[in-house]
């Protein structure tokens, strides 16, 4: 199946619900420009779209999605408080001549935590900044505690509802026993470089270390923040610095340190998350 | 090699080389609709252009992950269509720009054909006119890829997507061949410029058989100018071998050229050559 382009994809939304092999009624939503609201994904765009008075976030697959059901069935029978759970609706949109696959998220308010770190940095709020490290730590510690793993963990795919819960969206890189590996190995620079097509329990440390470390250096030193911060932290001088940072904190440091280690698997990381909470 | 992401501190660059000599004043059927190739042409470009932006949507915003350049040639020069000769996909999503409303004939889920307007926008307008200035359109490609590649040299390199519907006027074979291995010596940390050519059929044309990414195996149409724009265009890199394995059924390593390609199937090839837009994390 030939790649669909997110231009298809805004047409035939703009056609009207009859598109839908079996969803009736669905609307998108719009900006203040009259163009659809949607975020670009790797897998596809994600648009914001109404079922009578109900939000929905309406994933659409550019290309088959097909091997995506055992994973999204799992997904369903897990059902974790910690992730927002789609429908996976295979050959569902008619774009073009053929269906698309798609996934309907349901709406969650919050924001993600990309965006949440962008805004109170732009802000001046950095003080916030201290508490979406905590929450992505306590969000990071009850993801090893489970059975599964993310395994595409990055900020654009955690959202921070307004009481400061942390939940997971995106989920098609899911690690669990009974899955076999559908071929996605993460985002960079959140992956490390030797995880390549490696599937254990162990796919998500490298990401939740240089994403909890990223966040608390930031809560630290709010300047240090560059577009690059995250790609930056485990290979530049920074580190030396951020390390200083951190001399109140042993468990900061050590998880500092493991980011520069040649082995993607991090021993003992939940409980060094719990220190690090607890301190 | 061809394995650098494209994020907001590393980003990509597409450069398109646009033919508006007279020649593309001749009619076609374009996805239905009877118009010029130049039309035909500008309404892809604007599709290409588009899909980047929306390619590159965020939340609440457009993140600057492109640099796009277009540069027409025709009658004796080659000149940026856009203000500035790069333009950051942020800009062309800000500059205020006429739309065009298209009717287009869709299918439904129910084999019923309706007839649906669409707005779309125009970065770029049709042209047509003189001789075809190629040289000088890859000389001044070469300028604006060699100021980019040092300001990026640790981005994705370039990707430089050549249309036309015919041969230099101002520039031998040979002197082609020179300005085009000139600009494919440019590069980055991430691999040299990456040089696609398409050609676009003609009625006027003897008929040949089309030619999409061939491999090394592939026979080339017996054509002087067929063989030139093989010999100029890049060796693609893995990153392209699913998507063109997709298109034509044939093993990789792929070559950046597609010759009397259909106007039908640019925006599907502009699609591939632009392939780097899967790069963006």
């Amino acid at each position: 199946m030939a790649k669909i382009g997110i231009n298809d994809f805004i047409d035939t939304l703009l056609l009207g619900g009859d598109m839908f092999r079996t969803l009736k009624g669905v609307e998108p939503l719009f900006d203040p420009y009259g163009r659809p609201r949607f975020v670009a994904g790797r897998q596809g765009p994600i648009f914001r779209v109404r079922i009578g008075n109900e939000h929905f976030a309406l994933k659409c697959y550019s290309h088959s999605a097909h091997s995506l059901l055992p994973l999204h069935n799992l997904l369903a029978e897990l059902n974790s408080p910690l992730i927002v759970v789609p429908s996976l609706l295979i050959q569902e949109l008619w774009v073009g001549h053929s269906y698309a696959d798609v996934a309907l998220y349901p709406w969650v308010e919050g924001q993600t935590l990309d965006w949440e770190l962008r805004h109170w940095l732009r802000s001046g709020q950095t003080d916030r900044l201290a508490h979406l490290a905590e929450g992505f730590t306590r969000l990071a510690s009850e993801i090893l505690a489970g059975s599964w793993r993310h395994g595409d963990l990055k900020p654009e795919n955690i959202i921070v509802e307004p009481s400061g819960r942390m939940r997971l969206i995106d989920c098609d890189g899911l690690y669990h026993p009974s899955l076999s590996w559908q071929g996605q190995a993460g985002t960079p620079p959140y992956v490390h470089p030797e995880r390549r097509d490696a599937y254990d329990e162990h796919i998500d440390d490298y990401s939740i270390a240089l994403i909890a470390t990223s966040l608390y250096a930031l809560s630290i030193q709010p300047s240090l923040f560059r577009e690059e911060l995250m790609v930056a932290l485990p290979t530049l001088g920074t580190t030396a610095h951020i390390a200083t940072l951190f001399k109140h904190n042993s468990h900061l440091v050590g998880l500092l340190s493991a980011l520069n280690s040649n082995e993607y698997k991090i021993t003992d990381l939940n409980h060094t998350l719990q220190c690090i909470l607890h301190k | 090699m061809y394995s650098a992401q494209i994020t907001r501190q590393h980003k990509g660059a597409i450069l398109l080389l646009l033919d508006l000599s007279g020649s593309m004043a001749e009619r076609v059927v374009f996805e239905g609709r009877s118009m010029t190739k130049s039309q035909a042409l500008a309404e892809a470009v604007n599709s290409l252009i588009q899909e980047c932006i929306n390619r590159s949507r965020r939340e609440r915003s457009t993140a600057d992950y492109f640099d796009i350049g277009i540069v027409g040639y025709a009658a004796d020069e080659a000149t940026s269509l856009l203000k500035n000769s790069w333009q950051s996909i942020v800009a062309l999503d800000n500059t205020p720009t006429p739309t065009q409303s298209l009717r287009l004939r869709r299918t439904l889920p129910d084999g019923r054909s309706v007839e649906t307007i669409v707005e779309r926008r125009c970065w770029i307008e049709p042209e047509a006119k003189g001789r075809t200035p190629m040289g000088k359109a890859f000389q001044l490609a070469r300028r604006m890829c060699q100021s980019w590649c040092c300001k990026h040299p640790d981005s994705f390199p370039p990707i430089v997507i050549n249309i036309t519907d015919g041969e230099a006027t101002d520039a031998t074979a040979e002197e082609i061949g020179a300005l085009a291995q000139s600009l494919r010596s440019l590069s980055t940390n991430d691999g040299n410029l990456l040089l696609m050519n398409i050609h676009l059929a003609s009625e006027h044309d003897t008929p040949t058989e089309p030619l999409r990414f061939p491999n090394e195996g592939t026979p080339l149409p017996n054509n002087r100018h067929a063989q030139l724009l093989y010999n100029i265009s890049s060796p693609l890199p893995e990153l392209y071998n699913a998507a063109i394995e997709e298109l034509t059924h044939t093993p990789p390593p792929y070559r950046a050229i597609c010759y009397n390609a259909s106007l039908d199937e640019l925006v599907g090839l502009l699609a591939i050559g632009s392939l780097s837009m899967d790069r963006i994390i």
